[in-house]
């Protein structure tokens, strides 16, 4: 049974009196335990479908089902909870709140969810051992390289343990040693069970994943 | 929802730490405010309860007669004229004082009164003070009687002799352990015989009460060569109302002198002119001082839209992981109420502060009330002038904050 199903999405943007289609008439299930990589040039509208897997961003038409719930019909606080909850993301630009220790980043959607202090530091310090980050518990973002930025980034998407996770460019800062490590963490979080959809424009990177969805132009293209 | 109230608590105060001199000097406008708010009100009561205290001193059957129309009506409107036009504008001759004196039934004293300032010298010595010119009625009036020597008498006072009596600080400086009975000191180049030095009456607040001379009425005129006399003080019997009484002066009075010639002030409407004064002025200038809250919460305001602006990605990012707009708007929130509190509280120590430093001069208290009022205006501006930035935080849309560079 598919976690998320996109029936008919659309969305356009109006800019002046023009409008423009990012995406077009999108169809796709996301099942448990897929690896999916959604490939495109840039511009394509990849990163706007991730957004709306993702309930950062809600369709001009069309459904998205999410776990049996039309996101639809809910609220601004209901996407929140979802994307607390259900939805862990790992940006391109990492995206971790300067002056904020490696720990607190990684506790923050924690604090969202109302998990008490002690749960919360305990569930974080094992989520940052996981990823062989104990040293840097109390780094702050720039005293981190790319690389571990992102595995930070990584560990706070997980924390939660989502349904899904949805990475947008995940190695597009990086050098390709590095990218290729932060591949491999996603592959085996896979191999754990994870359901994960890595957005990338990258040929070889997206080869990683096990079905690739080639979109263009706002319509996909192919699906393999 | 406690465990992110707390958290969001915390997370507004490491903000604020981490930007200590902005946090500083966007509290600095609140600070200001509430604290001379705070000190303007205590300084408006203790001048309240200075003045209260020594009219009342004074006794409950004193008139004051003075030149000009001076309404004094409690809780009254005033019935044209303006209040204390005409003052400067002496009306009472010595045949004013002979009238009351002669034909008063009701009263126990009339003594003429005046206040001048001048200089009064002995052996080398002079020192500048106030010269009260008053009756022969003096020490019983005020009670306070001559520890050495004695009052001048109705004769004295009739004939207008040079005689002095000095207050208790004037014989210190001026004769020190030298005995002044009898010694000749120089008043506005007129030479003056010391009959007595009056007991102690104490400071009240600064006023040291016994930095003064006094002269007969009739003297004063011919030495500060005025012909009329300033204002009368009379003393009620203690067995009439003071109204009758008041009414007797004025009954008086009208016979030679228009309604708007004269008023006649007995202490209580005294105190409460004095008191409805000092009660207008202090609130004018507490309202003068919260203008600067008012600028103070701009102040706040503008920083806290500053610091959205600021972060906009990192509300974005709070938002990606589940922080709904509530949550972010509550976090704003509260991080322009601790500014504006903080703010407030700091106020109401310097003010308290201040106030504590008038103690000296004045007998200032800090009211419950006025630091309730500053707390609970400085908790306002929080709210207030933090729900436009915090608003416009909460209302970012994700995905744009996200992109923000």
């Amino acid at each position: 049974m598919p976690i998320l199903e996109l029936h008919n999405v659309n969305k356009a943007y109006q800019i002046d009196s023009q409008k423009l289609e990012v995406l077009k008439d999108i169809n796709l299930e996301v099942k448990k335990g897929e690896f999916i990589a959604i490939m495109g040039p840039s511009g394509s509208g990849k990163s706007t479908l991730m957004n709306i897997m993702g309930c950062l961003d809600t369709p001009t038409s069309g459904k998205v089902i999410f776990e049996n719930r039309d996101v639809s019909q809910l609220s601004e606080g209901d996407l929140a909870q979802i994307r607390n909850q259900k939805v862990g993301f790992v940006f391109q630009t990492f995206n971790l709140i300067p002056r904020t220790t490696a720990l607190a980043n990684i506790e923050l959607p924690l604090i969202y969810k109302g998990i008490p202090d002690k749960e919360r530091k305990a569930l974080a310090k094992k989520v940052l051992e996981q990823f062989g980050l104990t040293q840097r518990m109390f780094h702050f973002p720039n005293q981190l390289s790319g690389g571990e930025q992102q595995r930070v980034a990584i560990a706070r998407a997980l924390i939660t343990q989502p349904l899904i996770i949805l990475a947008d460019e995940p190695t597009g800062n990086l050098d390709s040693k590095t990218g290729e490590e932060i591949i491999k963490i996603f592959q085996d979080l896979n191999k754990a069970g994870n359901t994960v959809i890595l957005v990338t424009h990258e040929k070889d990177i997206a080869e990683h994943a096990k079905k690739i969805i080639k979109i263009h132009d706002g319509e996909i293209v192919r699906n393999i | 929802m406690m465990e992110k109230l707390l958290e969001t608590f915390k997370l507004a105060l490491i903000t604020l730490r981490a930007n200590k001199l902005r946090s500083l000097l966007t509290m600095l406008g609140i600070i200001i405010g509430v604290s001379s708010v705070i000190l303007l009100i205590s300084i408006g009561s203790g001048l309240k309860s200075y003045i209260t205290g020594q009219l009342q001193d004074l006794g409950s059957n004193s008139l004051y007669v003075i030149p000009g129309n001076l309404e004094l009506q409690t809780g009254g409107s005033s019935s044209g004229g303006t209040p204390g036009a005409g003052t400067a504008i002496l009306k009472f001759t010595l045949a004013h004082y002979r009238e009351l004196t002669q034909k008063g039934t009701t009263f126990a004293a009339v003594m003429g009164y005046s206040e001048n300032n001048g200089t009064v010298s002995y052996g080398g010595k002079s020192k500048t003070m106030q010269v009260a010119g008053v009756g022969y009625q003096y020490p019983e009036v005020r009670n306070q009687y001559p520890l050495l020597g004695s009052f001048f008498n109705a004769s004295q006072q009739e004939a207008g002799k040079k005689v002095i009596v000095l207050g208790k600080t004037v014989a210190d400086n001026l004769f020190g352990n030298e005995n002044p009975l009898g010694k000749k000191v120089t008043l506005s180049d007129n030479k003056f015989t010391v009959l007595g030095v009056l007991e102690k009456k104490g400071a009240f607040g600064a006023v040291d009460m016994d930095n003064q001379v006094f002269i007969p009425f009739t003297t004063a005129m011919t030495t500060f060569d005025v012909d009329k006399v300033q204002s009368f003080w009379i003393e009620g019997k203690e067995t009439v109302p003071i109204e009758e009484t008041k009414a007797e002066v004025k009954k008086i009075l009208l016979r030679t002198l228009k309604k708007d010639d004269f008023s006649v002030l007995d202490t209580g409407s005294l105190i409460s002119v004095i008191t409805q004064v000092l009660g207008v002025l202090t609130i004018a200038l507490a309202g003068i001082a919260a203008i600067s809250l008012i600028v103070g919460g701009i102040g706040i305001m503008n920083i806290m839209l500053v610091s959205v602006t600021e972060r906009t990605k990192e509300i974005g990012l709070r938002k990606a992981v589940g922080a709904t707009p509530k949550i972010i708007m509550v976090q704003f929130l509260i991080e322009s109420m601790v500014l504006s509190v903080t703010g407030g509280i700091v106020g109401i120590i310097l003010g308290a502060a201040g106030s504590l430093a008038m103690r000296g001069f004045l007998p200032t208290t800090v009211s419950f009330w006025s630091v309730f009022l500053a707390f609970s205006v400085s908790v306002i501006i929080g709210v207030v002038f933090g729900v436009l930035p915090a608003g416009r935080a909460a209302k970012l849309n994700p995905i744009q904050a996200l992109r923000y560079e």
